[in-house]
């Protein structure tokens, strides 16, 4: 099941961490990378994809089709979902960049270094940058920026138990150099370099102008973005588009001199229906576009005039999981005998060849195979016989009546026609749900404020499982949006944390993927496929590199980086 | 005429009454809607300024007081103003419906007369068989069918998702993309238009004053266009009327189909966000326009016909 909604909101900052031979510090020296090895690395299948051929060419535009629009683009207030990190990627520029190996190279900042023992993180911006408005990027800067994202209502989750969110000056400190500040931790924090990175979840990687966010008040901004990144923002018209231009006076050169990025302007347009995105991709009303709806990647596969790639191809880390996201707070959804029943009653196999065109696969957790992470979490498996039994089980408590359970999915004809099909397949074991549809953006802030019962869903895609660590930790209050919170769980996402080694890592992952199994928080459908599609006078968009000049991680969640895309 | 007057008035305060009674039914609120995140502190400022802490009449007399003074307040996500809103989208649905309604008429007006000219002779029977292919075709259907034809198959025309620029700057560029949708809603209207058209000028042309003209020796287009046409339009102007509500309808859709930011798609867009103040100032235009084409239309009937202007003075 695609295209359920699943804003994956605060989900994890990209990259994958963890320290290899645990403590060997590499201290400071920008641009030399993480600080540990990748656990996750398997073959890219798809290299060429996305790459430009020939010399980049500068000039022309470039229109991208979204799934979704988004409700903000201020860092510390908007929750970011794939979109919203398309959005910041060209405004914004993040401090880090993960390469194609996993590991966490310095972007903005010039260099990102811990201490001993990752209690203390330095970062240091890259000199004589400016943002769009005119005022340096400085340590006033970020020193700014970094004390709002621990006071955010939204990004200080992020932070809990790690920082000391109500003393923001004590937990961001000036220095040691005159282009840097420091984070004190309050327990290590091995892999906080991915949260760096601006993926979902990421946010706090995101630089902005103190000035015009000062000048016009957080709700202007909210909508006005200034950063440091490649475009300048130029309009936005919720709903129809977000148009940016070049920024001139952009930081980075290419290999050949060229001041990037390539294209004079770019354009987001949020086009939620994906027949209608499609269409419009085939038209050439826009250009490229992302979707994990699998009969739309079906066409886009078969369509020999794009250039398609899926996050199926993926170098490093997980990928995104469908599935129902359920509300353990919730009074009837409390009761486990009705989540068995569910995931019993779930046939992923079903739903991967009727919905997922058999393009996407089942998982029994949100670490599916080739995952060093993965294993037998012994998550139940299909069997109709054990759905009717812990269904009768949870009947008997209502006196034999089914009480109203209301499934809500994103506001398309796709969601509809999938929730419906998810409807059916539980009737077989007697369980009747209304369904509800809202819009996607919607949908977050109903997960925030724990106003739902059951939610179709799309989480977990990252590089670093750490960075999950919001969504699943019992001290994350509402960015818990399951509301699982799970002692156990919690000890083992901080035992993770906090090694570097990777076999403890695993063995805690493992050890979350099981509780799961055990609290079923979350009924799997399928492991998700996020798919590029683009014309092939769009070039250039699946081969981002460093500032050092190295390949970045190519796209993963249907976020890709506009800076170096030209049109040929 | 003050009778009239007072009937509208007393019309559109039912009307904001009930819209804003069943949209205070939907879930959530419009200061959740407006503070998203912002915590408690957001929630009560604006709980306040809403006069959401007060019983259901004064809260509706102070939105309604606002709707007057034109402070429509804002709509969610991204927070941004109702006026800018409409401002943007209300001469998008506005053009669409009148272009979709220009291509109705223009195409049904002759089908109808040569159709009544000669009925049931092989025009009119093929006439009538589209007339009913088109009625059975959905908009939902017809939309993304021209689309892929027209866009994607045959460039002909700018896909979905095409820069709509403004009429006044740029007319055949904007014609270009208004194009399909407008065809989109005009294609039932026109079915409706030509099958009832056809109808009232069969029955017209049975009339003792067409035998006269005819007997008088005028030419057949005469006696179409000017002594048949007019009492033949009636049924045509209700219907028309009464059309309003489908066509908004078929504009939601053919704008979500196309990707045009008009009313409907803003209005979709609203519905599934529960965006209480935009729902609610939407569904109030949409309402307003429909009464107000409707006694726009009652009064045409005393111009078209002077036995109706008799009866009113009578």
């Amino acid at each position: 099941m695609s295209e359920i909604d699943r804003r994956t909101f605060l989900k994890g900052t990209a990259a994958l961490g963890a320290a290899g031979a645990s403590a060997v510090l590499l201290d400071a020296c920008g641009g030399n990378g993480s600080t540990s090895p990748p656990p996750t690395l398997k073959k890219n299948v798809a290299e060429h994809v996305g790459v430009g051929v020939g010399k980049p060419k500068l000039g022309g535009s470039v229109t991208f089709g979204t799934e979704a629009e988004e409700a903000g683009i201020d860092p510390t207030y908007a929750h970011f979902d794939s979109t919203g990190v398309l959005y910041a990627r060209a405004v914004y520029d993040p401090l880090a960049i993960v390469d194609f190996n996993g590991n966490v190279q310095p972007y903005l900042a010039e260099s990102i270094t811990p201490n001993s023992d990752y209690t203390k993180w330095v970062i240091t911006l890259r000199p004589n940058i400016v943002f769009h408005d005119g005022t340096p990027l400085d340590q006033q800067a970020l020193l700014f920026c970094m004390r709002e994202f621990l006071i955010s209502a939204l990004t200080n989750f992020a932070f809990t138990n790690y920082m000391d969110v109500k003393n923001p000056n004590k937990a961001v400190t000036p220095g040691p150099g005159p282009l840097s500040v420091t984070l004190n931790m309050e327990q290590p924090w091995v892999p906080f370099e991915y949260w760096l990175a601006g993926y979902i979840g990421g946010q706090m990687a995101y630089v902005f102008s103190p000035t015009a966010y000062q000048s016009k008040g957080e709700a202007y901004f909210n909508t006005h973005p200034v950063g440091t990144g490649p475009f300048v923002f130029q309009q936005w018209v919720p709903g129809s588009h977000f148009s940016l231009t070049k920024n001139r006076h952009y930081w980075r050169k290419d290999r050949y001199g060229n001041r990037l990025p390539y294209v004079d302007s770019w354009t987001y347009k949020p086009i939620p229906d994906v027949d209608t995105r499609y269409s419009a991709l085939e038209s050439g009303e826009i250009q490229i576009m992302h979707t994990d709806y699998d009969p739309i990647i079906q066409q886009v596969i078969a369509n020999s005039s794009l250039a398609s790639l899926g996050d199926n191809s993926l170098s490093v880390g997980e990928p995104d999981i469908d599935f129902i996201m359920i509300n353990v707070a919730d009074k009837i959804m409390s009761d486990i005998d009705l989540r068995k029943a569910l995931a019993y009653g779930t046939n992923q196999a079903a739903v991967c060849r009727d919905l997922g065109k058999n393009i996407t696969t089942p998982t029994n957790g949100p670490f599916p195979a080739p995952s060093p992470f993965h294993s037998d979490t012994g998550y139940p498996q299909y069997d109709l016989a054990k759905a009717k039994s812990y269904f009768k089980a949870f009947l008997s408590r209502y006196g034999g009546k089914q009480p109203t359970i209301t499934y809500t999915t994103t506001n398309t004809t796709q969601s509809q026609a999938d929730a419906s099909y998810m409807r059916a397949m539980w009737q077989a074991f007697g369980l009747n749900v209304q369904i509800a549809q809202v819009e996607q953006s919607s949908l977050i802030d109903d997960a925030l404020q724990g106003g739902y019962q059951m939610f179709s869903w799309r989480q977990f895609a990252n590089v670093n499982p750490d960075l999950n660590y919001i969504f699943w930790a019992t001290t994350s209050g509402p960015i818990n949006f399951a509301r699982n919170y799970d002692p156990i769980i919690q000890k083992a996402l901080d035992t993770a944390r906090q090694s570097g080694d990777p076999s403890v890592r695993a063995a805690e992952y493992e050890k979350i993927a099981h509780r799961f199994a055990v609290d079923l928080p979350y009924i799997y459908t399928n492991r998700d496929v996020w798919y590029i599609a683009a014309q092939k006078s769009i070039q250039n968009w699946n081969n981002p590199t460093t500032p050092t000049g190295g390949r970045g991680l190519t796209m993963l969640s249907g976020i890709i980086w506009p800076t170096e895309i030209w049109v040929s | 005429m003050v009778r009239r007057v007072v009937e509208v008035l007393i019309t559109l305060f039912l009307l904001t009454l009930l819209t804003y009674f069943f949209s205070s039914k939907m879930p959530g609120n419009e200061a959740a809607l407006t503070c998203g995140f912002s915590g408690t502190k957001c929630l009560a400022y604006e709980t306040k300024v809403l006069y959401l802490d007060h019983p259901f009449f004064a809260r509706y007399f102070h939105w309604l007081s606002n709707l007057f003074s034109g402070t429509l307040g804002y709509s969610a996500d991204p927070t941004q103003p109702i006026t800018t809103l409409l401002a943007r989208s209300y001469p998008v649905t506005l053009e669409l419906v009148i272009l979709s309604q220009i291509m109705a008429v223009v195409v049904s007006l002759p089908l109808a007369m040569w159709s009544s000219l000669r009925p049931n002779r092989i025009f009119d029977r093929l006439s009538t068989t589209a007339s009913f292919a088109a009625l059975s075709l959905p908009v939902f259907i017809l939309g993304p069918l021209l689309r892929y034809v027209f866009t994607v198959k045959v460039s002909a025309f700018p896909g979905a998702g095409a820069n709509l620029p403004s009429f006044w700057s740029h007319p055949i560029s904007n014609l270009d993309v208004m194009f399909l949708p407008a065809i989109t809603i005009a294609i039932p209207s026109i079915a409706v238009y030509q099958r009832l058209l056809r109808a009232d000028m069969i029955a017209t042309l049975e009339e003792d004053f067409i035998v006269m003209a005819r007997a008088k020796g005028l030419t057949t287009w005469r006696i179409l266009l000017r002594h048949a046409l007019r009492p033949s339009t009636f049924t045509l102007l209700t219907v028309g009327g009464i059309q309003v509500g489908s066509l908004i309808v078929g504009a939601v859709i053919a704008e979500n189909v196309f990707f045009l930011p008009g009313l409907g798609y803003q209005l979709n867009i609203a519905v599934a966000k529960a965006d209480l103040p935009t729902i609610q100032i939407i569904t109030i235009i949409v309402a307003v326009a429909f009464i107000v084409i409707n006694r726009l239309i009652d009064a045409l009937y005393a111009v078209i016909d002077p036995r109706v202007r008799r009866a009113r003075t009578v």
